[in-house]
């Protein structure tokens, strides 16, 4: 479906079967979009760039973890190609009123919000939901149309005010987390999209397709179990990364904190929280959390920090009150803001501070290292744009650039992304995988840590234990560029990651519901080749927006070894020592272009002029 | 010999987070983990003194050793 939001008209297009075998779905026809119908000088918070919201082939059917959605636009953060996925029950919702993406440009003169329901498609007057946060609205939007099972994915004052870190989030419980994608939102005055979807969607097999989804759904479920990803969520990881050099601590300057990583994460998360599985609608692992604080001055009920929120909300800022975390990931759920970005603004603010860079007469309070009450006020003045948090609503690169001429090299980040909380200093591949990552640094584009660190393999790459090499350059080349391959075509696909990482669903497996669900009969090669091409069509935008080697770079702070722990001496450096055989191993020349050669291979020697060949 | 042993994730949940094990001299990485009950196709990575080790590394009297189960965080 095409949205106009400055004419306030909506009309259906068909999109053929040959885009859909090339690019799959979700975050591949997402790219296609964005490379054709935005431009260098596109400004990612003005009319023309196009928001999308794409679906993929495996939300039709009851397929486990097919609750996923992608939405993609240019990044205000990146200025260039920037995506991020979430769940809940938004996707599926969307695929069942009978669309697999919306094309939303231009901006509405007022606030308003997107009623889909079937084939009755509205534009409505949001005046009355604008300015509520991120849960209120889908209570006021459902209230509104009198269906409290309305699925509704919108945006919280963050995306109104146009910070750069702002989310979408999908019925109050899943986060479009990455890359500022509520704040393109925002500047579309769009609220809200509300969706009703009842219709059954097609596919080849349904037989094969409903006995294929039941088997992985239990088998997932064993694995999730198995590995403790159903019973504490993503927080199981805490104590392990932190042990390993993995975890952000002290906004990565810190070496070692274990009784933090021990107060923070599960078993103590669980605990502390009264944690529970919140599932997403078809999931067996049910990783996100329902977490409760009674009273105190961090009273909260609703979704929990995730191991990413325990890191760069935690750790990173010296805190391990999980009831202080868990009010700080509430603040900007609410909000509407990124846990990781706005983890790493409090953490740049903290360390300034220390630095002297910042007094408390400018930020209006004290903002020591561990203080949750001065990060928990600084998030919400972020949020709001208000005092010392506009200073950071531009996000952190913006923030370190007004606070001190020196603070730049303080920002962990590739490409203006901050940094996930995976620490490439423990993980090798990551700094390979953060640097040519085509939203900027993202570790789900690869997932390449938890091969490292031992829990994931797939053997139909050839990717197997003995690739699980700690402080080795050797594979890493090869790793990233086969991880960054598949991972973009599961997230065209679209499913959630955690069911083939976490969940244990072989590519094989993956393949045979596909295959089901499509007909299209792919094998390994078919998928990788489409993986690839998916990634390629996304560095051609990078390209075009400015990046290339001269931002396939390593952020400062991750050549600085650690003085101790298991890291202790060990840094990813010199990025050459990878980058160069990346290139090679992708077809691309020595400043990271696509040849001529790679983009025949692809079908793609049109976009030979963007590639500048 | 002894050696200190930390386990991590389900393992820690199963069998407590540290412990102390008396072993025969030349006892490698497998035999520590027969010893625990473990089977090494459920271990992710075993580190000893800091160092990640391969299941035929030879274990010392006072070494410090970390076996980590697979564990997945977003």
């Amino acid at each position: 479906m095409r949205v106009d939001l400055t004419a306030g008209k909506t009309w259906t297009e068909s999109v053929g079967d040959e885009v859909w075998m090339a690019f799959t779905g979700g975050a591949g026809f997402a790219a296609k979009v964005i490379l054709e119908e935005a431009t260098a000088s596109t400004d990612p918070l003005g009319p023309d760039n196009p928001l999308v919201f794409a679906l993929g082939p495996y939300q039709a059917g009851n397929c486990p973890g097919n609750a996923k959605w992608t939405v993609a636009a240019k990044s205000p953060l990146t200025n260039t190609y920037g995506d991020s996925a979430a769940g809940a029950d938004w996707g599926v919702a969307l695929k069942k009123a009978g669309y697999d993406a919306l094309i939303i440009k231009g901006a509405a003169s007022r606030p308003v919000y997107l009623l889909i329901d079937e084939d009755r498609v509205e534009l409505k007057d949001a005046a009355g939901v604008w300015g509520l946060d991120a849960y209120e609205t889908v209570k006021a939007v459902q209230s509104a149309e009198d269906d409290p099972g309305l699925s509704v994915a919108n945006i919280g004052p963050a995306g109104e005010n146009l910070v750069k870190m702002a989310c979408i989030v999908a019925d109050g419980h899943s986060f479009a987390g990455r890359c500022g994608l509520g704040a393109v939102m925002g500047a579309k005055r769009l609220k809200a999209i509300a969706v009703r979807g009842k219709k059954a969607v097609p596919v080849h097999d349904p037989d094969r397709v409903k006995e294929l989804a039941r088997d992985r759904f239990k088998e997932i479920f064993a694995a999730a179990k198995g590995n403790g990803l159903r019973d504490h969520g993503t927080p199981n990881l805490c104590i392990t990364a932190e042990s390993l050099g993995d975890m952000p601590i002290k906004y990565w300057t810190g070496d070692v904190w274990p009784e933090g990583a021990k107060t923070i994460g599960a078993p103590n998360y669980t605990e502390v929280l009264k944690a529970k599985p919140l599932p997403c609608r078809n999931c067996p692992v049910g990783c996100h959390r329902d977490v409760t604080v009674d009273d105190g001055p961090y009273a909260m009920k609703g979704p929990g920090p995730e191991y990413e929120t325990c890191g760069m909300l935690g750790t990173n800022l010296m805190i391990c009150d999980p009831e202080a975390v868990a009010k700080a990931n509430d603040v900007c759920n609410r909000a509407g803001m990124d846990t990781i970005s706005a983890g790493a603004c409090v953490g740049l603010a903290m360390e300034c501070y220390e630095k002297g860079w910042i007094t408390a007469d400018q930020a209006g309070m004290e903002i020591p290292w561990g203080d949750a009450k001065a990060a928990i006020e600084l998030i919400r003045l972020m949020g709001k744009r208000e005092g010392f948090g506009e200073v950071f609503a531009g996000g952190s690169l913006e923030a370190a650039r007004r606070i001190h001429p020196d603070a730049e090299r303080l920002v962990a980040h590739a490409k203006g992304l901050d940094y996930p909380a995976h620490d490439p200093r423990a993980c090798w591949s990551l700094g390979l995988n953060y640097a040519t990552s085509t939203r900027g640094a993202c570790h789900m584009r690869g997932v390449t840590e938890d091969v490292e660190m031992g829990g994931f393999f797939v053997p139909e790459l050839g990717i197997v234990k003995d690739w699980s090499k700690l402080f080795s350059p050797e594979n890493k080349a090869e790793l990233t560029v086969k991880l960054q391959d598949y991972c973009a075509w599961l997230n065209s696909l679209v499913i959630c990651t955690f069911m083939v990482d976490g969940g244990e669903m072989t590519f094989t497996s993956l393949l045979e519901l596909f295959n089901a669900v499509t007909g299209w009969g792919w094998t390994v090669e078919d998928a990788m080749k489409a993986g690839e091409r998916i990634t390629t069509v996304q560095r051609l935008i990078n390209l075009r927006d400015g990046h290339g080697r001269h931002t396939d770079t390593l952020p400062y702070k991750m050549t600085v070894p650690a003085r101790e722990g298991f890291r202790a001496g060990k840094t990813p450096t010199p990025i050459e020592m990878y980058l160069d055989e990346y290139y090679e191993m992708r077809k691309w020349d020595a400043q990271g272009r696509p040849t001529r050669e790679c983009l025949e291979d692809l079908g793609f020697a049109e976009y030979a002029g963007i590639a500048g060949l | 010999m002894e050696v200190s042993v930390r386990l991590f994730g389900t393992l820690r949940d199963l069998m407590g987070e540290r412990r102390t094990v008396s072993l025969d001299a030349g006892t490698t990485v497998t035999g520590l983990l027969k010893s625990l009950g473990l089977e090494e196709k459920g271990i992710s990575l075993t580190v000893v003194n800091g160092v990640q080790v391969e299941a035929a590394h030879v274990l010392q009297d006072g070494d410090q050793v970390m076996i980590v189960p697979p564990v997945i965080g977003g």
